[in-house]
């Protein structure tokens, strides 16, 4: 999978729970399980920039392979589904 | 001018001026009712005559008898504001529970320099609990008795956090009660003061009681918040207090809040920052005692 961030996010996680607040729509999720690095990475301002396309391999890695494909691939159709991500192909 | 003669004669000329922390109401009506209601809960205010001297206005309120020719012929009432009619008519004996409902409205809808939160908020040494629960939760039953017990009213209805100071402001109004929680308050704390009944009304019986004086004097001390706890009364439960995961906490006040999606991203920041700050709680009770006793020993957020 490829795929770019749609727009700015802010978000705050309490005990695996996060907050994400679109800035875009003003939409607001809840989220569990999903790792802060994986949040810091797909959204922070100074990893992947607006725009700039990344497949899952390139996210894995920048992981540290921590994390299995399908648990990667399920997050991102999540914040697919929630407009955050676009899925380039 | 609180007592009911000057009060049926500004109502019904130029107006009376409402103040209820930051907001400033002027109200006018011919309505016997609401002379009784405002002499009665409203007598600790500093209520004054509408004059040109009177300062900015924040809401101009009207209740109104209307009817097919106009006030000839009606039992109904209805409130305005700006010489807008918001809501449908009602019996005019629910005029007293009709003023308290609208003036509530005017806030949750107008106001946006302040996240505004379908929540009764209470304070003790200087810190803020936010009790936000739909209606039948027991939260005003729950809030009724706290400030009869050294806890100061700040709202029973509308949580106002200011977008700038994170503090929340003050709206200390009449508590309204509801149906068995009337006696409830009246067999337990036979000093407090009531107002009127509105009967058989789309919520059943309802009837305000009148704050605490100091919770008046103190309409303009602003406070910081200390804990979110989200009450939920259950006949014959016992009570269990437990801490709330912070997000689901933040998800649940987003959920009550009037104007959260107006706000955007400034309503978020708010949120986001009180509760990482608070101490958040789900609380399910069935024995004021017990509930009274558990606000009493809360710990102060570190």
């Amino acid at each position: 999978m490829i795929f770019r961030a749609l727009g700015k996010v802010s978000y705050c996680t309490w005990d695996e729970k996060t907050v994400i607040y679109n800035l875009g729509s003003g939409n607001t999720y809840l989220i569990e399980n999903v790792p802060t690095v994986m949040l810091d990475y797909c959204f922070g301002s100074n990893t992947l920039g607006l725009g700039e396309t990344m497949s899952i391999f390139g996210l894995s890695h920048r992981l540290n392979n921590e994390y299995e494909k399908d648990f990667l691939n399920n997050a991102l159709n999540h914040f697919i589904k929630m407009d955050l991500l676009e899925r380039i192909e | 001018m609180n007592n009911k003669i000057n009060i049926k004669k500004s109502l019904t000329s130029t107006g009376i001026v409402l103040k209820l922390g930051f907001v400033k109401y002027r109200i006018r009506s011919k309505l016997p009712d609401l002379v009784e209601s405002l002499s009665v809960l409203y007598d600790d205010y500093n209520l004054s005559n509408y004059s040109e001297n009177s300062g900015f206005i924040d809401f101009h309120v009207d209740i109104k008898e209307v009817g097919v020719f106009g006030s000839l012929f009606s039992n109904q009432a209805q409130f305005f504001l700006d010489n807008f009619a918001p809501f449908s008519s009602l019996p005019r004996q629910h005029a007293p529970a009709m003023i308290e409902w609208g003036m509530n409205w005017c806030v949750s809808s107008q106001i946006n320099t302040h996240l505004i939160v379908h929540a009764a908020v209470v304070e003790k040494n200087g810190l803020a609990a936010i009790l936000p629960a739909p209606p039948g939760s027991g939260k005003s039953t729950l809030t009724a008795s706290l400030i009869q017990e050294g806890w100061r009213l700040l709202s029973d209805e509308l949580t106002l956090i200011s977008l700038d100071t994170q503090q929340v402001s003050p709206f200390p109004r009449p508590v309204s009660l509801k149906n068995e929680s009337i006696d409830v308050i009246k067999n337990r704390y036979p000093n407090v003061i009531f107002g009127p009944i509105s009967s058989d009304t789309t919520k059943g019986n309802v009837c305000h009681i009148k704050p605490p004086l100091l919770s008046v004097k103190n309409q303009d001390d602003v406070c910081p918040v200390g804990w979110v706890i989200f009450p939920q009364y259950q006949a014959g439960a016992t009570t269990e207090f437990v801490k709330f995961n912070k997000a689901r906490a933040l998800m649940d006040v987003a959920e009550n809040s009037f104007n959260y999606s107006r706000l955007g991203v400034s309503g978020f920041n708010v949120l986001k920052d009180i509760i990482n700050k608070a101490n958040c709680y789900k609380f399910r009770y069935s024995q004021l005692d017990e509930a009274i006793k558990i606000f009493s020993e809360l710990e102060r957020p570190s």
